[in-house]
């Protein structure tokens, strides 16, 4: 089964996603893109699954299971605003926050496009508070 | 006279940087760009344009930090925002480094 992402698009803007493919497991090569429209939202029930602020993409095959980074642009205020991350090595937190998670969420914060990585099916932590005797 | 800003890289890495100059007053055409870098902590005036051309249409940045490439752009489309007031109507550009972003402010100095 191909790998895969669901996206969330949190910045409030209609947001374009491309993502980077890694060929192989060396960050130095690439295997092609994937390109993403997100709408704004919110969402509606008669939307099609791919007019949805949250997505789940395929990407890459097989063999070609890791991304080697994120284009991410937007337009807001009378101007557009664009970043590009790309993982230049493996094992830093780039490459550990598009890799390690099955999940990315996009916000705006009026000036930067920031993301953050979590996985769907892990289980929030909990505290167990011990009354103090 | 050409545009004329001093750009200052306050953050811990090298940064390249593409000035995307406005052709006259219409932030819909382009009159070329300017590139330089700066080092960290580093602080140079720059020119750019000409006597017509003397507005930013916008900013893009590339920096290397933490095994990965960033690259940022940021483009005016409508003047009068934000982003054009802050890089028109200053003549002092900084580039700061938090949480994986550059962040670009403006300041006006005498």
């Amino acid at each position: 089964m191909a790998p895969h992402k669901t996206l969330i698009n949190r910045t409030g803007y209609p947001l374009d996603v491309v993502l980077i493919v890694r060929k192989g497991d060396h960050p130095s090569l690439t295997a092609g893109t994937v390109n993403v429209q997100l709408p704004a939202g919110p969402d509606h029930e008669d939307m099609k699954a791919d007019e949805r602020s949250v997505q789940t993409v395929t990407y890459g095959n097989a063999t070609n299971i890791y991304l080697n980074g994120l284009e991410l642009s937007l337009e807001a205020e009378g101007a557009t605003q664009s970043r590009r991350r790309i993982v230049a090595e493996r094992g830093m937190d780039l490459d550990n926050a598009l890799n390690m998670f099955d999940t990315i969420e996009f916000r705006f914060d009026g000036k930067e496009i920031v993301f953050t990585s979590s996985n769907a099916g892990s289980t929030p932590p909990t505290w167990k508070l011990t009354p103090v005797p | 006279m050409a545009g004329r800003k001093l750009f200052t890289n306050i953050s811990p890495y090298r940064s390249d940087v593409t000035l995307v100059i406005r052709r006259s007053e219409d932030p819909r055409n382009t009159a070329g760009t300017t590139d330089f870098s700066l080092e960290p902590r580093q602080s140079a005036w720059h020119e750019y344009g000409d006597k017509v051309n003397i507005y930013l249409n916008g900013i893009k940045l590339v920096s290397m930090f933490k095994g990965e490439v960033i690259g940022q752009q940021h483009i005016v489309i409508v003047r009068g925002s934000e982003l054009d007031n802050h890089l028109n109507t200053k003549n002092a550009v900084d580039f700061t480094f938090t949480n994986g972003s550059i962040v670009v402010s403006t300041r006006q100095v005498n």
